[in-house]
């Protein structure tokens, strides 16, 4: 499977990417990808991240 | 061709709560011990406490730091090492189940992670690799410096970062926290080319030694630890077998080109050789891919180098293309992708993300978490005076375009909940593998599982996994290199790593026989305490 990019492109890190909007053609996959990401975040409350951001905060390996 | 092995060591961040309150990271690492022991046959380590060997020939030990390692057994391929790497983290999902199905009110979190998601430029946690070097280490470090640094574009496992440089992103999370080209310190001045030889057990009289490198990211995404011990691997050996390799590839500042590719998520910086050229992450991996296209014809080198060659190819030419046509097979391209689309979706650019993580960062400096929460939530419900004075002098900085920022803020919160928790055994990266998202490449779940209890065949893991299973519970210990019989007195002897086969002989009388080994007196030493 190869994943094809749907999404536009906001002002990317380091510079924009490569404008693909000749080949990047929309894919159910890519699609079902990003709407799953999209449940998962819209479910989180800021605090809750918040919260378990801190409960896993270790010291650290090595 | 020379013998040659390769294996990786994963540091996993581990938390754990009970009703009472919350457990020590050397509590939850003895209830894992504790179930893995149940769960699959072992024998306790010589040479340290709370460590085990397992039946498929790997280590499960507490590391310095407190934080539970896992250590894969010597192994002779990238497939190899990938399926052991991941069975790594099968093993533990195994081991919290199974805790709480004992404790079940316990909750126990597994993070295969690199950095701190509060504090990243302080805290960190290793994955290292070990190869079988046949040459002076300087010499491997020269020829694969500039390999070292441009591999990051399929080695590392990708994080929001507030690092200055980067614009909220990076493709290694290790980057930040080397500081030297090469050198032997693992714990604070790190190098990307690691050159300890701290044991008499990283060295031979035969000439070789155990390279030890310590800058690849614990990867979730078996593609990123398949290529990442594959095109080292192949070029240790190709280096082992006498080739010349990285010539004229000499880098003018290695840490300052580790970092600039790693705050490059689309790879095109270009980066300046001392010869004056400037060339790309990709284009210096197209050179020493080609170095190695050129070598295979009509070498006695494995099979398993030609299939390294043809995945790594269609990986950098598909990066070259777009580093997102990778997202569903390497982890920094799935988060950047991921990414990328949530910021669209709120209307904050990558810069404005950077900030926003800046300021979370100063935020966890400066205030308490109950501020920090009434901030986000914007409710001062439970606030003593102190924290409200507190949480108005925030306010008061974040000035006319307060409710702005805050949602920023909040959206970084998220995200970096995000971030880590595609680390977390089960977690999105699981999700996202059982829905379909990602892609299964190189290993099967029939491997890994195969790989929780065998070890590579035909190699010293195979001897120590036969014997673990032969001797459990009867008095034997482990190490690396030797099983021993405390009350027998019996010792199987396993220095070589490239040895075949084992036969138990009496310790007292193998002391006798070689007095001045210095492996021996080592082992003597370990076991003096028996």
């Amino acid at each position: 499977m190869e994943l094809e990019r749907t999404a536009p492109r906001t002002a990317a890190p380091g510079g924009s990417g490569p404008d693909l909007s000749d080949e990047g053609r929309d894919t159910l996959r890519a699609e079902e990808l990003l709407a799953a990401a999209d449940r998962i975040l819209d479910s989180l409350k800021p605090i809750n991240a918040q919260t378990y951001l801190e409960q896993n905060q270790q010291r650290g390996g090595e | 061709m020379k013998p040659f092995l390769m294996g990786s060591e994963i540091e996993y961040a581990v938390s754990g709560r009970t009703p009472h309150g919350p457990l020590s990271a050397r509590e939850v690492h003895t209830l894992l011990e504790d179930a893995l022991r149940s769960e699959r046959a072992c024998l306790t380590d010589a040479g340290a406490m709370h460590a085990i060997y397992l039946e498929n020939g790997a280590r499960f030990y507490l590391d310095y730091g407190d934080h539970p390692e896992y250590a894969t057994p010597e192994c002779m391929t990238p497939v190899q090492v990938t399926a052991h790497d991941k069975a790594s983290e099968q093993l533990l999902h195994l081991a919290r189940q199974k805790v709480l199905l004992s404790h079940p009110q316990h909750q126990i979190t597994l993070v295969k992670n690199n950095l701190s998601p509060t504090f990243p430029d302080d805290v960190t946690w290793g994955n290292h690799e070990s190869y079988t070097c046949w040459i002076d280490q300087h010499r491997a470090a020269q020829a694969l410096m500039a390999h070292m640094v441009s591999r990051t574009v399929y080695c590392g496992a990708g994080c929001l970062s507030g690092f200055e440089g980067s614009c909220a992103f990076e493709l290694s999370q290790r980057a930040r926290h080397v500081y030297h080209a090469t050198g032997c310190d693992t714990t604070s001045d790190r190098a990307l080319f690691g050159t300890r030889l701290r044991k008499s057990s990283d060295r031979s009289d035969h000439g070789w030694t155990r390279a030890h490198l310590i800058t690849k990211d614990s990867q979730r995404s078996p593609l990123g630890i398949y290529l990442t011990f594959g095109t080292t691997g192949l070029l240790f050996l190709l280096l082992n077998e006498g080739y010349t390799l990285g010539k004229g590839l000499e880098l003018q500042d290695p840490v300052q080109a580790l970092r600039a590719v790693s705050c490059d998520p689309w790879l095109r910086r270009e980066l300046l050789l001392t010869d004056g050229r400037r060339l790309t992450a990709l284009q210096l991996q197209e050179c020493y891919l080609a170095e190695c296209e050129r070598a295979l014809p009509g070498s006695d080198l494995p099979d398993w180098c030609w299939e390294v060659v043809k995945h790594w190819k269609e990986t950098l030419a598909q990066l070259s293309r777009d580093p997102l046509r990778l997202a569903s097979r390497l982890d920094p391209y799935y988060k950047l992708f991921v990414f990328d689309h949530e910021l669209g979706r709120a209307n904050v650019s990558w810069c404005e993300l950077r900030d926003a993580i800046q300021w979370l960062q100063r935020l966890r400096q400066d205030v308490s978490g109950p501020v920090l929460g009434a901030l986000l939530q914007d409710d001062a419900t439970g606030l003593n005076l102190e924290e409200e004075t507190s949480l108005c002098a925030i306010r008061h900085n974040l000035g006319s375009h307060a409710e702005r920022t805050l949602d920023r803020l909040r959206l970084a919160m998220r995200l970096q909940h995000y971030d880590l928790h595609y680390h977390e055994i089960g977690g999105i990266y699981d999700q996202m593998l059982a829905a379909g998202h990602l892609q299964r490449v190189v290993t099967t779940p029939q491997l890994i599982e195969e790989a929780t209890r065998e070890a590579p065949p035909g190699g010293r893991a195979a001897l120590r996994a036969e014997c673990i299973r032969l001797f459990q519970d009867e008095g034997w210990l482990c190490e690396w290199r030797y099983l021993y019989h405390r009350d027998k007195n019996d010792f199987v002897d396993l220095r070589d790593p490239f040895g075949h086969q084992f036969h138990p002989v009496h310790w007292p009388t193998l002391l006798q026989e070689h007095p001045n080994d210095h492996d021996l007196l080592e082992i003597s030493l370990q076991l003096g305490r028996y």
